[in-house]
């Protein structure tokens, strides 16, 4: 289709060259054409025909008077006697025959008679003769002698008559040679203009032909760029559905890779937790810091497809730059260490805009990225997390966020390729840092959705600099951020040794990574025996206990930790629990509990108990943590919003859906087990179900499912409840699918 | 205030004989001289028998005009004066379709009545201020307005324009 081009293009030159001289021949045999007109209508107007014709008609009609007044001369001469009337109409016949002559030396006819020889002498002839006749007829009706007269006039009178004759027959010939030369004036002027629209005609038709060729290849030139337009979309279609296809294929791996992955991960810590050599022990970590660096290059990748599929979401909410900075230094605290690194926070003690609108988990990204960067790339030195605020024209506010180090440094050339997919500065830097190389690239991308800019300065041997600049928007802090002990931003803990108790898959990784995000380490005991072996053991400086446990209840297992001799006896236990009554209030108590946490549990909370802590081992009093009843408002994919942005914000978006689909798929066993036991009248199973389903479903932020959950375990006789509890249940997971 | 007078009582005088060639109550009257022209046929007001005939005083007398123009059968510009047509037919009652216009050599000419009518077509009897001879194509010669409306300057009226009149035949 593209061989199509050229000749199309070809055609069209030498067709509107073509048609150019066409044009051009066309004027000018029009212009011809219009002189011919011009002259035949000169012809035609003129009165040369009219003249001859009239003049013919003039002769002929000398020629008739001229032989009336010798036939009526000779009939008065034959008679007796002469009439005077007879005389006086024989003086007008010559008085006629003398205006006939005087009219061939006048007027139009003058021209005429003399132009050739012999008429010229004829019209002389009969001039002289007719005026030699006047004498003859002037007064002949009154003279005496008009017989003499007439007598002596009629030779005369026979030559008029032979000469006007002879008028009339070479004014004939004079005419028809005339016409005949008229007549072939006239063909031959009709022959070349003839001759001329011919030509005329061929050039229109030419003309036409060749704008006919013209249009055609016009067309045939539209129809292969239509054809070219098709062929090119749908190459590119077919381009786009399989990068489509192949940014799918790694989401969908991505997502198939993960999932054994996290239980490869699960496994491995459980297998920590339990008594192994020390060297297994080493082999497992070996397995759990591989896994985690191999999710981390997965969600890497995802994160790309993501961006190459177009579906990278922002989500902009407020966001606490303090905060923010804090949590990655907690984040990357130990990986710093572990390298030689010292990890410096430099940001001014009062942010001009603490609170600004922007993705938070995306921000957060960047950051990381580029702090455990740093910190891969430099050992035994310096990493310095820099914020600066400045205020631009029209009050606009920039964020200027630099991550500097004193690593190895990049040349020029390494500097240029960092921000492009699957580059590293060099292969060998990969060998020994490995990496996917994405993580710039993406951070890149997530700037730019964020309508930032980011970059590098670099030195080799002397360290990098990566920035971050980005226009910011200021924003007051949410009114929905719960309110907690301390009044804005979680201020960093000391380490503290945490075991939580916790049967619930759920509610244990979240607890987790709520510690996690504090910067705790925790060990964990799956119920109430596990927790009294840990305290046994080992000197907690917290106990974090679930009321409702298989084995042994929280109650039962505090009592035992307190009544027992081992280092963590006198350790803070914190009662987190879904029912938040006074009796349990009243039992925790009893128990020697030292705190009372409802569940769900939000991470300002938790902050606040670990703070607290921290704060009683310097024997301060302790603060009677409330529990937090603010009534939060309700959306209608179930969860409660405050508490998604919370989860999110500390979980990250994937992993919060994982836990939102792994609710269900408990709350769905549960309703099972609490189907089962109330069938078969066994109460007690039926509300510790119950329990714990409210207490899952607070966590993850289901709280109608929770409030309902708690109205059927206060009211177990009426059905309707529970009923209401599975269509709800059955509507949010409808919900999910959708 | 004598010429006024005068003024008044001519026009006086040719609405009268206006009228009077109009009725029937006053016949033509009959012409004290020689006459030059007869209009028979289709007429009203016969003066001789069955037709109206008219002297140069009697034509002279008739609503008419000078006309100064170029003609094919005169040199140079010549002016023609004489009665209007219409004036004439008037005066002989005429009416009809169409005129026999006849020459004292018998050459005739048909002109449609209207010609008369919707045309300033005179019957000029005199050529540059002078009575025309017989032999200057007098006494009487049919004039079409050339001058005023040059489309006529063809051969039909050319052919129409009879000259030493000595008749003109009114035709139902």
């Amino acid at each position: 289709m593209s061989a199509g081009g050229d000749p199309i293009s070809d055609v069209l030159q030498r067709a509107s060259l073509r048609a150019a001289v066409l044009q051009v021949f066309s004027v000018i045999l029009l212009i011809i054409l219009i002189f011919l007109y011009m002259d035949m209508s000169d012809r035609q107007a003129s009165l040369q025909n009219s003249i001859r014709e009239n003049a013919m008609w003039a002769a002929f009609q000398l020629d008739r008077e001229a032989h009336d007044l010798e036939t009526d001369t000779r009939l008065a001469l034959a008679g007796p006697i002469m009439e005077p009337g007879q005389l006086k109409s024989l003086s007008r016949r010559y008085d006629i025959v003398y205006s006939r002559n005087d009219l061939l030396s006048q007027g139009h006819f003058q021209g005429f008679f003399v132009q050739s020889g012999d008429l010229s002498a004829a019209s002389i002839a009969i001039n002289q003769i007719v005026k030699s006749l006047d004498r003859f007829f002037t007064g002949l009706e009154t003279s005496a002698d008009a017989r003499a007269r007439l007598t002596t006039a009629l030779p005369a009178l026979n030559a008029l008559r032979d000469e006007t004759t002879k008028l009339v027959l070479t004014s004939n010939t004079e005419i028809s040679d005339n016409r005949a030369e008229a007549r072939d004036a006239l063909i031959h002027l009709q022959k070349t203009s003839g001759v001329y629209v011919i030509l005329l005609t061929l050039s229109v038709g030419f003309l036409i032909f060749t704008l006919r060729r013209q249009l055609k290849a016009v067309r045939q030139a539209g129809l292969g760029f239509k054809a070219m337009a098709n062929d090119l979309a749908s190459a590119y279609n077919a381009a786009d559905a399989g990068n489509r296809a192949k940014s799918q294929f790694l989401a969908t791996m991505g997502h198939e890779i993960r999932t054994p992955l996290n239980a490869i991960l699960g496994t491995a810590e459980l297998l920590q937790l339990s008594d192994i050599p020390d060297d297994v022990r080493d082999n497992v970590q070996t397995i759990r810091t591989s896994g985690e660096a191999l999710l981390e290059v997965l969600n890497e990748i995802l994160d790309y497809s993501k961006i190459e599929y177009g579906k990278l979401e922002i989500e902009i909410r407020p966001v606490n730059l303090t905060d923010l900075c804090r949590s990655v230094m907690n984040i990357m605290a130990s990986r710093a260490k572990e390298r030689g690194n010292v990890l410096v926070l430099d940001m001014p003690d009062r942010l001009q805009n603490p609170w600004i609108k922007s993705d938070p988990t995306r921000l957060r990204q960047i950051i990381l990225n580029l702090v455990s960067n740093a910190t891969k790339f430099t050992s035994n030195g310096t990493v310095t997390l820099r914020l600066r605020e400045f205020s631009g024209p029209n009050g606009r506010h920039f964020l200027r966020i630099e991550v500097q180090d004193t690593g190895i440094g990049i040349d020029q050339e390494g500097c240029k390729k960092l921000f492009k997919p699957f580059s590293q500065v060099d292969a060998s830097i990969s060998r020994r840092f490995g990496g996917t190389g994405l993580g710039l690239t993406i951070s890149k991308e997530i700037a730019e959705r964020l309508a930032g800019r980011i970059g590098v300065e670099s030195e080799i041997g002397k360290g990098s600099t990566f920035w971050l600049e980005m226009r910011v928007e200021a924003t007051e802090a949410p009114e929905i951020a719960p309110p907690s002990e301390r009044p804005t931003g979680l201020a960093p803990l000391g380490q503290l040794k945490v075991l939580l108790v916790e049967d619930n898959k759920v509610n244990q990784q979240l607890a987790l990574r709520f510690l996690e995000r504090l910067g705790q380490k925790a060990d964990l005991a799956a119920n109430g025996a596990e927790a009294v072996e840990a305290a046994a053991d080992t000197s907690y400086d917290l106990i974090l206990m679930d009321m409702q446990m298989p084995v042994m209840s929280g109650i039962e297992a505090a009592r035992a930790i307190r009544n027992g001799h081992g280092p963590s006896s006198a350790a803070p236990i914190i009662a987190m629990t879904a029912s938040a009554s006074d009796e349990d209030r009243e039992a925790c108590h009893e128990a020697g509990m030292d705190g009372f946490e409802p569940k769900p549990i939000t991470l300002k909370r938790l902050h606040g108990v670990l703070a607290s802590v921290a704060q009683r081992s310097d024997d301060a009093p302790v603060p009677e943590v409330l529990p937090n009843r603010n009534g939060l408002p309700q959306i209608e994919d179930g969860i409660d919003p405050a508490r998604k942005t919370e989860l999110i914000d500390v979980l990250g978006k994937e992993i919060f859906e994982e836990l939102v689909v792994s609710f269900f798929t408990d709350a769905e066993t549960l309703m099972r087990e609490y189907r089962q036991a109330r069938a078969a009248g066994n109460l007690q199973e039926a509300d510790k179900a119950l329990h714990t389903l409210k207490g899952a479903a607070a966590n993850v932020g289901f709280k109608a499912v929770a409030e309902i959950a708690q109205a059927i375990r206060e009211t177990p006789d009426i059905n309707d409840h529970t009923d209401r509890l599975a269509a709800l249940l059955a509507s949010y997971t409808n919900n999910k699918a959708a | 205030m004598k010429i006024l007078v005068n003024a008044l009582l001519l026009a006086g005088a040719v609405a009268l004989s206006t009228t009077a060639a109009g009725s029937n109550a006053f016949a033509l009257d009959k012409p004290a001289g020689e006459p030059v022209l007869t209009i028979s046929g289709h007429i009203t007001q016969a003066n001789a028998d069955k037709s109206a005939t008219f002297d140069l005083a009697m034509l002279e007398k008739l609503d008419g005009r000078k006309a100064t123009m170029e003609t094919p059968w005169t040199t140079g510009q010549t002016e023609f004066s004489g009665p209007y047509l219409r004036a004439v037919l008037a005066a002989a009652g005429a009416s009809g379709r169409k005129l026999i216009v006849k020459a004292l050599n018998d050459y005739a000419s048909e002109i449609p009545f209207d010609d008369a009518e919707k045309l300033d077509t005179i019957l000029a009897v005199r050529m540059n201020g002078a009575e025309m001879s017989v032999r200057e194509k007098g006494p009487v010669f049919l004039i079409y307005p050339f001058d005023k409306d040059r489309s006529l300057y063809n051969e039909k009226y050319f052919s129409r324009s009879v000259w030493q009149i000595k008749e003109i035949e009114v035709v139902e």
